[in-house]
């Protein structure tokens, strides 16, 4: 089942550069530790894992050449000709590039009214040809950001082009969210539109912020302290965090509609889409060679890290009796061998004890019952860690952020600041912003107040 | 990638225009090393090749960009040369650059504008009109993209401001999509053109209404950024062969231009006796004009982790209409390579951009209010480099309440000639009211008393309350300014979110 990535914008396009890098060292680079004894057993599980990830996420062409399985928007060229540039294991295949010359200058009506119906005939036809190189294809992961103006004008105008064309593939959204200090000054506005679009149209979205991922690379950079951190460092961070969760696990194989599974037990009512992505462990490359991992305490970190709403296992709050995060859903994605003393089960079933079950987990309040963990699984080390294990949640974390940026953008708004740049291109008004608005104050209280 | 064209008006304009080709010249064959026509040359470049039997400047084998692997020939700037006096052009076209110009890229008169901006605007204006939109239209017409005019000229003259500002008004009428920036010189204080305060007023208007974007810049400020530079370069006795300012605008010999051949790639003479450097006077000021250009445009024309084009520039800057003045100032600084100050780290680069001896006109932004502020780095600096500094310049600065992140980043990886990273500031500041208010006061002292007044009243076209008009827009521009903060101070409530009410 495949996975075709939708790459749009700067950073749309940087990240899924370094997810596929991280696909492809998981998957051919792996040794297996030498201590172990049933070296025939890990080959033989390897080789399955490596099958099952190049069907789902590369395309071979007749010369044997490793096509990914992607398609590269930008409104301006220099970020997707240095990709199609580089010349490695894999490549990006030129005919699903689709690139323009002026950019989209951060704004979004620009993006969405202006540039991407211009390109929508092209890119349909590179969409559709990729799609048929898949034997099945079960979704679409689109990479983008929210603060400038391709990723986010033009992101939901292809989510929206996907969801119309594509309705039964599943529709997966990576957004990521730029520095709260200020990256952008039109991030609010930007964002709020987005939002507001995607919301309608997909079907998860996996939130990413700059600032939790500088803190990520920060640690697992801080080996090196004279290294300063750099824009591939957070993408390396964004590659592992996908790659963790879009690797195969062992419940899911070749037949299964992977994704829609994930994404349809995590988002299970429309008004609850928002999902975070947590790590644990996340260290330097040298620190590992050092550590010992221990699946009952790695369960630990992530359920302290669901509680306080942390990112990193580093400096977390523990001894705090009640958490402040309301969790609809959960998935936990375990990947590597198993140890002696626990099973994955206990584990999993043992994650929250009844009481927290009873006052945080609201799912019995709809009258639905999903489980409330679910896990996926899978013995073979991902990406180095001899044990890793992921997070992916729905919960009430995201929606206070949420709440303070359009705070800021309706203060923005109420000044009528830059709302020239926005309605003087055509099909974009100021009843737009106005409705975003008032759309987010109907729904983002049911987050907080559920 | 995008094309750009600037259009060079009045002798200051061309003069800066002359720097700024020399530096993008320098500045490229630094970085293209294999001298191949690739993308980011074509921003600013034409590549010719002059041996084709060609009738027509404008016939004459262009040879295009295509996969970005054709070597140079011969390259043309993108750039339109305007002046309604003859000496200033034809000495750039007798110096080391008049390979770079065509002998029909540029328009020219003989008796100059005396300082009246009805002149300029109304007289030349309507002569010119149409063969400065032909020549506009053919450059145009060359580009595949095009996506911004770049117009320098100065406000205080009458040929810069009067036909500077007759020329956006055609640009804009002409080409509305394609974005329109003005470096425009300010008069400074103790500037020598008497009626300065009237051409600076009456293009104010212009500018406006026409312009997308303004960089404004005055010759004090850059006076004083030099005599620094120099005076520290003296003090520790570098390298730097340069006489002191002063001395050299005593002794101009503008007639012997010997430009060290590492300056321009196509320098065809003066490589014997160049021992002793004498450059033109205001070529270090006007330096650092082209270097903030450069700088601006470095991350539309270079690869970089986070790239800001020039139309994502105008849209994060200007959050109303009319308040499109932009703040500049450049550290390091520098003018050359051999003449500059140094800077002992990164911290210190940043901290400088925001004071007040590194702005481009006479102004202190950091006691004024911030509507939006640009940061464009090059070089090797990462983004931690510069969240780190923006948390920590942030509290010193006083943001807008309803801006309060209002940074604009982007990182280009290439740095500038002879500087392994740099940083060049933007903001949209309200100290900004300032410098109008004294134009505004200088203006009114002339006015009220409708001294020199026939001057302008006597060119056809020209009428009297355009004076009174543009003297009124310029008095609300102010109050816009003055209102955004007092808004700021006042403590009203917020509105409250808009709820729907189920």
């Amino acid at each position: 089942m495949s996975v075709i990535t939708v790459q749009i914008g700067q950073c749309g396009n940087q990240i899924g550069e370094k997810f596929f890098d991280t696909i492809v060292s998981d998957c051919l680079d792996y040794r297996p530790n030498r201590n172990q004894f049933n070296l025939n057993y890990f080959n033989k599980l390897n080789q399955d894992y490596s099958q099952e990830c190049m069907e789902r996420f590369f395309s071979q062409s007749e010369t044997g050449q490793t096509y990914a399985r992607s398609v590269l928007i930008d409104m301006e060229s220099k970020v997707v000709n240095k990709i199609l540039g580089k010349n490695q294991r894999y490549l990006f295949r030129a005919e699903n590039s689709y690139t323009q010359k002026k950019g989209s200058g951060n704004n979004w009506s620009y993006g969405y009214c202006v540039n991407a119906p211009k390109s929508v005939n092209v890119i349909e036809d590179i969409i559709r040809k990729e799609s048929e190189r898949c034997d099945r294809l079960c979704s679409f992961l689109v990479c983008m950001s929210m603060a400038g103006g391709t990723g986010s004008g033009v992101g939901s105008f292809y989510t929206e082009f996907l969801r119309d064309s594509y309705p039964r593939t599943t529709l997966v959204n990576t957004c990521v969210w730029p520095f709260s200090t200020g990256e952008v000054t039109l991030q609010n506005y930007n964002f709020l539109l987005t939002l507001n679009k995607l919301y309608e149209m997909s079907d998860g979205l996996i939130l990413l912020e700059n600032d939790t991922l500088h803190q990520i690379s920060k640690r697992i950079n801080s080996i090196n302290p004279n290294k300063e951190i750099t824009f591939d460092d957070l993408n390396m961070v964004i590659g592992h965090k996908l790659a963790s969760i879009m690797q195969p696990c062992s419940n899911s194989n070749l037949q299964r509609n992977y994704l829609n599974e994930v994404i349809g037990e995590l988002c299970p009512h429309p008004d609850y889409k928002l999902l975070c992505l947590n790590n644990v462990p996340m260290m330097s490359a040298q620190s590992i060679e050092f550590s010992t991992f221990k699946w009952n305490s790695l369960y630990k970190n992530s359920r302290q890290l669901l509680y306080t709403g942390g990112f990193m296992d580093e400096g977390l709050k523990w001894g705090s009796e009640k958490s402040f995060n309301k969790t609809i859903c959960l998935s936990l994605f375990a990947r590597g061998i198993n140890d002696s003393e626990h099973e994955h089960s206990d584990l999993k079933n043992g994650f929250f004890d009844d009481d927290f079950l009873n006052k945080h987990f609201k799912t019995r309040a709809f009258g639905i019952f999903p489980e409330p963990v679910k896990l996926w699984q899978h013995s073979r080390p991902f990406n180095r860690y001899e044990k890793s294990l992921s997070m992916l949640s729905n919960s009430q974390i995201p929606a206070f952020k949420i709440d303070g940026l359009i705070e800021k953008a309706w203060n923005m708004f109420m000044s009528k600041a830059y709302v020239h740049q926005y309605v003087r291109y055509e099909g974009f008004e100021e009843e737009n912003l106005l409705n975003a608005f008032s759309k987010f104050s109907s729904s983002k209280p049911s987050y907080l107040t559920y | 990638m995008t094309q750009n064209i600037t259009l060079q008006i009045g002798q200051c304009g061309n003069q800066i225009g002359c720097r700024f080709w020399d530096l993008a010249l320098r500045e490229h064959a630094a970085v293209n090393k294999k001298g191949v026509f690739d993308e980011s040359l074509s921003t600013f470049f034409r590549n010719v090749d002059v041996r084709s039997k060609a009738t027509s400047y404008f016939e004459s084998s262009e040879i295009p960009v295509g996969s970005g692997s054709e070597k140079i020939r011969s390259l043309r700037a993108r750039a339109v040369l305007i002046d309604t006096e003859e000496g200033v052009v034809n000495e750039i076209m007798k110096g080391p650059l008049n390979e770079v110009f065509d002998h029909r890229q540029y328009v020219t008169d003989v008796s100059g504008a005396g300082n009246n901006w009805a002149v300029g605007h109304m007289f030349y204006g309507n002569k010119y009109k149409d063969s400065i939109s032909e020549l506009i239209r053919k450059n145009a017409e060359l580009c595949d993209s095009l996506e911004s005019f770049f117009v320098m000229h100065s406000m205080g003259g009458g040929t810069g401001s009067g036909l500077g500002t007759a020329v956006l008004r055609m640009i804009a009428d002409d080409y509305p999509e394609v974005h329109r920036f003005v470096v425009a010189v300010y008069p400074s204080a103790d500037d020598d053109v008497i009626t300065s305060p009237y051409n600076c007023v009456l293009a104010m208007k212009q500018l406006m209404d026409f312009a997308d974007c303004v960089m404004p810049i005055d010759n004090h400020s850059l006076v004083n950024i030099v005599n620094r530079i120099e005076s520290v370069c003296v003090k520790t006795q570098s390298t730097c062969k340069n006489t002191n300012f002063s001395s050299s605008l005593r002794s101009r010999d503008p007639s012997k231009v010997l430009i060290d051949s590492n300056s321009t790639i196509i320098s065809s003479a003066n490589s014997s006796s160049a021992n002793k450097k004498t450059e033109k006077p205001f070529d270090s000021m006007n330096n650092i004009v082209a270097n903030m250009l450069l700088n601006l445009t470095s991350s539309s024309r270079f690869e970089g982790s986070l790239n800001v084009d020039l139309n994502e520039i105008a849209m994060n800057l200007v959050p109303f209409p009319r308040m499109h003045y932009l703040l500049s100032s450049l550290s390091p600084l520098y003018i050359s390579e051999k003449v500059n100050l140094q800077v002992r780290g990164i911290e210190q680069m940043f901290s400088d951009a925001f004071k007040r001896e590194n702005q481009l006109l006479q102004c202190d932004p950091k006691s004024s209010l911030y509507l939006a502020c640009g940061l464009m780095l090059r070089g090797k600096v990462q983004i931690s480099d510069m969240r780190r500094n923006i948390e920590k310049l942030k509290p010193q600065l006083n943001f807008i309440k309803w801006n309060q992140e209002g940074w604009k980043t982007g990182l280009c990886s290439v740095p500038a000639f002879g500087q392994p990273y740099s940083l060049l500031c933007l903001s949209n500041n309200t100290c900004i009211k300032d410098t109008f208010s004294t134009i505004k006061d200088r203006f009114n002292l002339l006015y009220r008393r409708k001294a020199h007044l026939h001057h302008y009243t006597q060119v056809e076209g020209m009428e009297s309350c355009l004076f009174t008009e543009s003297f009124q827009s310029l008095q609300n521009l102010i109050n816009d300014y003055k209102n955004l903060e007092t808004n700021n101070s006042s403590n009203d409530s917020a509105i409250e979110r808009i709820k729907i009410l189920s």
